[in-house]
């Protein structure tokens, strides 16, 4: 047994010392990992701040003056712009000039005076629906408000819904962000250098003095998976070092599970890699099969939209990709201070996953090397 | 007035920046002068590291000198026309994946030559490199004599008057380098002249002009016979006796007044440093060769040491009944292409066994499934006792294995893959270290240690990858063409080590494309056309031709062996 | 390098053609041409969607009266809720530490008598605010579905008690609010972004790699045609991908596409310029497929998804980062993209993007020429 930890061993520096010792490729692998983490986890939001709008006002009472008022009084609506016309604010629209537009009637202030239902017009920019969607919601219930402070009839109040928000009390979205990017570019990382594994051997010409070495196909995987993990773990753990100290992104929970976490979610993206890896004759076919396979398990992984909200035939698919469980995990241990169990929880699908792909990675490799 | 050279190069010189940070600069030229009339065709040779291929790519316009001038065709090479010259770089510069008509076309019409307005000369250039049938073959299923041929066809496919050759003669048996050499001057056409690096003396002789590079200067200029020449009167030859003739030139070898010996044909010829003459035991004055003056001009006075990697191998002793290498009806089909037909012979401990043929006859097919890299469509290998079909990483652990192409790994240095491989054999620790000191130190990579091995003159790879086969000191050692591309007194000590280790006991299996060589060999199989057609040692080879002229060379006896086996198939059919 | 003189035509024909035999060759490429613009097709088409359905709502009844029972049952009806009831907060709370549930919502005692008897008394929620999008999403929704709930119970008990102002919403290019109308031209978008600079990333790197750039640069090829001739296949591919998307995109999803096909091609074009000689400047800088790969990744790919606009707002990200994106490509695409399919040919619109895009074309074009010198290190 000794013999294969000694011929492992030297696989595994010998890779290392491929991956590693060029300057350029430790640059890409530390250097450019963090400025990406910091510069999409707070570029990626899906709140809508600066938000400019058009209005076409007709009305000249008291309701549409208060109405236009608390609109502009929002956070997060940087301007409104008066516009002449209706064609002017679709124009203006189209141009993405502004999100979407007011469009208030003449006789608004007439209606509330007679507390007859009055409706105000609202146009918005379809192109932008994320935003549009979010911004009929704030009109609507400014709408709503003001609509109940002009009220006279002296209807019953209704109740409302008083809200809390665990573990991220003021919703700041960098809070998601951050810790989330952790899972995407560890998996960028991970997956592109271990997808490289074999076919650069193959590539390079040196498959054949590899397969005359007395090693076994699953010695020679083993040494490989060793670049690829530390990749991970080393990047992993720099970015849960490095989050709290340039953002308020607080770490609740252990540090010893999540670095438990990221090893096995590094382990499960090197062998998805290594698996790919021994298909691929060239580094141009590793590197676009490594490809194929991040942007669905991306895009799969609830970071972009909840899981919930995709169709139910995607959802195991989902289950399955090791990035919704790692999410899962960062987002707990950041935030939610989670326990040992529920950690454990998210790291057995892990663990199967990497099992799985290193038992298909050894099977491929005796296939495709006779 | 005369007319303008077609080369002149003024005092030119060219450092590199050192392979590693921090690392001196390496000097690869320093002032160099020469001179090359039109038509004229100029032999480069030299030890590796010599400064051949920074010349070459000087020539080309690919590296630009530090000081000194540099004409090409009567300008500055810096306004050269580039499409006046043809250059094939070390290896060409082949797109593997593309089909031989795929890449002929490319460098045919980047060179402006249209091939459907030029049908002759597209069909000259298939006719002439025999590529002809494989138009259609992807370059990477070329042989490697087919490979050179093609890329030497790209490189003067519009006929250019100045060709640049780099190494166009490496790994490509005898018959197939002679005509690389006639299918460069036909291709070129009158008036054309060739540069035209090489480690084969022999090749270098047939140019009007040979130039000996040696880090960085020029040791020697001018005509081959010249080059012969100086070692007129220290050249001895004497016969060999039939049996021990390795043990013979071993022990000429480390006399410290011979610099070089070898066996040609039934005769050992050395080489003498400064006034000594061998005398006695049958030796008289012989006929100086270009490869005698090569070897005294670079001598370096110091005699061949008994090789320190051989004496690291452990004594093992032969047992008739157990050989060492077994290959039993070895047959490999691709398809409906047979690639080997029933190659059966055994190998034992400390006999050196030689595999001759053409290239693409299928030495590599055969050499391949016993070294485990094929699984044989029948048969069956053993290497040490151990089958290769059931036990085969056990099989592996028990050879060396030195690939023909280079296929160590590039981006690391040289310590880092001797490193890697000794652990892949399971050396640990102190023992590796031990191991790989040892190799360093008997195949001189001391200067090279710290270097990507990618980048290292061909011959120092070649010698990277002897040491990587030999580090765990195995049974059974497998030799892929080890000397092609190295220069000839580095010839010398590869077979220098091969032969001392083989005498402890150990079997080498060694493909080889040099007929001296071959002759060092104990026993040889010589396959043509996927078959076995010949066994037996050198002498029953050669007895196997008829006599004509008093005793045939080796080389005439390859060559014979295979037109008739040539002519018996072509009968049948 | 004169364009009038045949040879030089010539010698720029004969790397076209070799470029075609290589992605022939390799099937590969034509993996990343056809498969990845329809998985990414089918990705964005159904994994993506941006509004939040579904969302794992737990539920507890502190009231049992008739009252809270309507309400839990109206909000079991409600297609953006899934619903757990749990006998207190207290079981229900693992559940929103293991993110099986993204709220919990809780009907107090004295609901039912607060609503009649005044002061109501309010639900209360408690989000995962880890979550932050579905977090807000389920908040808005909740209370909509508690003022619907409140109104629809009012109206049955004749009571008017309607809102006196309300919004009523139009959305200008998408009516049905469709989500894959925004995603899918995006989409479109990360596919020619990959194309154009992942594949060319490759290209060059590959050649000083297997040292058949020595071999190139030695003939009389000037280094321009060499560049040029090497994207153009690359440019067919990307517009080839572009067009199996915009297939997928009006005949699979059904998305209209009111614009002209020569406004695509032209926008397609500028961008593919940019990107294509983005991917190939990388590929002949760092002359390592291994590393150009993860420069185009890094600098290519993940820039169009992510600051480019079409999944995150550019005005809503922090000042310093909203500069960043003016170099971001992908940037001048989407908006006219989007616009195509969606709107027409704003002219207006689309010259001033097509004309930064095919400055970033020639830029990249200049740089590449330079950073190919004629020397082999």
């Amino acid at each position: 047994m000794s013999g294969a930890l000694i011929r492992i061993a030297a696989m595994a520096l010998k890779e290392l010392r491929v991956v590693l010792l060029d300057r350029r490729v430790l640059t890409t692998l530390v250097i450019s990992p963090v400025i990406q983490l910091i510069l999409f986890g707070f570029a990626t939001t899906l709140e809508v701040r600066n938000i400019d709008l058009g209005m076409v006002n007709r009305d000249t009472g008291v309701a549409s003056e208060r109405f236009v008022a608390a609109v502009a009084a929002v956070a997060n609506v940087r301007s409104i712009h008066p516009y002449p016309n209706e064609a002017a604010l679709v124009e203006a629209i189209e141009q993405r000039k502004v999100l979407g537009g007011l469009l208030i009637p003449p006789d608004l202030s007439a209606r509330v005076e007679r507390q007859d239902p009055a409706e105000i017009g609202l146009l918005l920019d379809g192109r932008r629906i994320n935003a549009a969607q979010i911004v009929s919601g704030y009109v609507g219930e400014i709408a709503a408000q003001t609509g109940a402070t002009l009220r006279s009839d002296g209807a019953p109040a209704a109740p409302q819904i008083a809200v809390r928000h665990w573990y991220n009390a003021n919703l700041e979205f960098r809070w998601f962000t951050l810790p989330g990017m952790i899972t995407l570019i560890t998996t960028v990382l991970v997956l592109s250098v271990s997808v490289q594994a074999i076919a650069r051997e193959r590539e390079s010409g040196t498959w054949d003095e590899l397969m005359a070495l007395p090693m076994r196909h699953w010695e020679i995987l083993a040494g490989k998976c060793v670049p690829a993990f530390c990749v991970g773990l080393f990047n992993g753990g720099l970015y849960v070092a490095i989050i709290p100290l340039v953002s308020d992104v607080p770490f609740n929970g252990s540090l010893g599970l999540m670095l438990l976490a990221i090893a096995s979610f590094s382990l499960a993206v090197t062998a998805i890699g290594l698996s790919i890896s021994t298909l691929a004759q060239n580094q141009q076919q590793a590197f676009l099969g490594g490809f194929l396979v991040i942007v669905p398990m991306m895009l799969l992984s609830g970071y972009a939209s909840p899981v919930d909200s995709m169709p139910a035939w995607l959802q195991p698919a989902a289950r399955i990709d090791p990035l919704s469980h790692m999410l899962v995990v960062c987002h707990g241990l950041f935030l939610k201070a989670m326990p040992a169990t529920m950690v454990f929880e998210q790291i057995w699908p892990m663990l199967a996953v990497a099992g799985v792909a290193l038992i298909l990675a050894v099977g491929l490799l005796k296939w495709r090397s006779e | 007035m005369a007319e303008a050279p077609l080369l002149r190069l003024t005092d030119v010189t060219k450092r590199f920046k050192g392979l590693r940070r921090g690392a001196a600069p390496v000097q690869a030229l320093r002032g160099i002068s020469l001179s090359l009339s039109p038509g004229r065709s100029l032999g480069l040779v030299g030890p590796d590291a010599g400064g051949k291929t920074t010349l070459m790519r000087i020539l080309a316009g690919l590296v630009e000198a530090d000081s000194g001038e540099v004409e090409v065709l009567g300008a500055p090479v810096a306004l050269l026309d580039r499409s006046l010259i043809g250059y094939m770089p070390q290896g060409g510069a082949l797109y593997a994946e593309l089909s031989v008509e795929q890449n002929l076309t490319l460098y045919a019409r980047l060179r402006g030559l249209e091939p459907s307005e030029n049908p002759e000369r597209m069909e000259l250039l298939y006719r002439a490199t025999g590529l002809a049938p494989f138009m259609d073959r992807a370059v990477s299923r070329l042989s490697g004599g087919m490979r050179q041929k093609l890329a030497l066809a790209c490189a003067v496919v519009a006929a250019p008057p100045l060709m640049l050759l780099d190494e166009p003669s490496v790994g490509v048996d005898p018959v197939s380098r002679r005509e690389i050499w006639d299918l460069a001057q036909e291709l070129a056409g009158t008036g054309s002249s060739i540069v035209w690096t090489t480690s084969i003396l022999e090749d270098a002789g047939k140019c009007d002009e040979v130039l000996l590079l040696h880090e960085g200067r020029v040791l020697y200029a001018g005509a081959p016979e010249g080059l012969a020449g100086q070692a007129s009167g220290r050249t001895f030859a004497r016969a060999l006796p039939p049996w021990h003739r390795r043990a013979a030139l071993q022990e000429v070898l480390e006399r410290p007044d011979v610099i070089s010996a070898t066996i040609a044909g039934s005769n050992l010829r050395a080489v003498c440093r400064g006034e000594a003459a061998l005398q006695g035991e049958g030796w008289a004055s012989a006929e100086p060769s270009a490869e005698d003056g090569f070897s005294l001009i670079l001598d370096d006075g110091r005699p061949l040491e008994p090789s320190a990697l051989a004496a690291a191998f452990p004594l093992r002793e032969s047992n008739p009944d157990l050989p060492a290498i077994a290959a039993i009806g070895l047959t490999r089909h691709y398809g409906a292409f047979t690639a080997a037909q029933d190659v059966s012979f055994t190998v034992h401990p400390g006999e050196i066994f030689g595999l001759l043929g053409p290239n693409g006859a299928g030495k590599s097919t055969t050499f391949r499934m016993l070294s485990g890299l094929l699984t044989p469509s029948s048969g069956r290998g053993t290497v040490a006792g151990r089958d290769l079909t059931t036990a085969r990483a056990e099989a592996r652990e028990a050879m060396g294995y030195m690939p023909q192409k280079f296929s160590l790994y590039g981006d690391l240095s040289v310590e880092a893959n001797l490193r890697f491989v000794a652990g892949a054999y399971g050396l640990k620790g102190a023992a590796a270290r031990v191991a790989v000191d040892r190799v360093v130190g008997a195949l001189a990579l001391q200067p090279f240690l710290s270097a990507m091995a990618g980048l290292l003159p061909l011959g120092i790879k070649q010698r990277l990858a002897l040491g990587a086969a030999v580090l765990h000191t195995p049974p059974v050692l497998f030799l892929d063409e080890p000397t092609s591309g190295v220069d000839p007194l580095v010839r010398r000590e590869f077979w220098h080590h091969i032969n001392a280790i083989a005498a402890r006991g150990t079997a080498v299996l060694v493909t080889t494309h040099f007929m001296d060589e071959a002759e060092n060999c104990d026993r040889l199989l010589l396959i043509n056309r996927s078959e076995a057609i010949a066994q037996g040692t050198p002498d029953d080879l050669k007895r196997l031709v008829p006599l004509e002229h008093g005793e045939p060379t080796l080389e005439q006896a390859f060559i014979a062996l295979i037109e008739a086996q040539h002519l018996a198939e072509n009968e049948a059919a | 390098m004169s364009w009038r003189d045949p040879s030089a035509v010539r010698r720029a024909a004969a790397i076209r053609t070799k470029e075609w035999a290589q992605v022939w060759r390799d099937p590969s490429t034509f993996g990343l041409v056809v498969l990845m613009p329809l998985i990414l097709m089918v990705l964005f088409g159904n994994a993506v969607s941006l509004d939040v359905r579904g969302t794992r709502l737990g539920i507890v009844d502190q009231d049992h009266t008739a009252a809270s029972r309507a309400l839990v049952d109206s909000l079991r009806h409600n297609r953006y809720f899934a619903l757990r009831e749990g006998p207190s907060l207290a079981g229900l709370e693992p559940g929103l530490t293991n993110g099986t549930l993204r709220g919990i919502a809780v009907i107090p005692d004295g609901f039912e008598q607060g609503m009649v008897r005044q002061p109501p008394r309010d639900v209360q929620l408690i989000t995962d605010g880890s979550q932050v999008n579905t977090a807000t999403f389920l908040t808005g929704h909740l209370r909509g579905a508690l003022r619907d709930w409140v109104e629809a119970r009012a109206r049955e008990a004749g009571q008017g008690g309607g809102p006196v102002l309300s919004i009523v919403p139009r959305y200008s290019y998408n009516p049905g609010l469709e989500s894959r109308y925004m995603l899918v031209p995006g989409a479109i978008g990360i596919v020619m972004a990959m194309i154009g600079s992942l594949l060319t990333a490759l290209i060059m790197a590959r050649e000083y790699e297997r040292g058949t750039m020595e071999g190139l640069l030695s003939t009389p090829v000037s280094i321009p045609a060499l560049v040029l001739s090497k994207l153009a296949p690359y440019y067919v591919l990307g517009l080839a991908s572009t067009g199996i998307c915009v297939l997928v995109a009006v005949y699979g999803y059904g998305l209209p596409f009111r614009g002209s096909i020569f406004a695509l091609f032209l926008i397609a074009s500028a961008f593919l310029a940019a990107v294509l000689g983005q991917g190939l400047l990388i590929s002949a800088a760092t002359k390592n497929q291994f590393v150009s790969t993860q420069f185009a990744l890094l600098s290519g790919f993940l820039p169009s998804l992510l600051l480019s606009g079409f999944l995150f707002e550019i005005d809503s990200m922090p000042r310093a980062i909203q500069w960043l994106t003016y170099i971001v490509p992908a940037r001048y695409l989407i908006p006219p993209l989007q616009s195509v399919f969606l709107v027409g040919d704003v002219w207006s619109l689309f010259v001033p993007n097509i004309l930064i895009l095919c400055g970033f074309g020639a830029f990249f074009f200049l740089r590449v020429t330079r950073a190919i010198k004629r020397r082999i290190a």
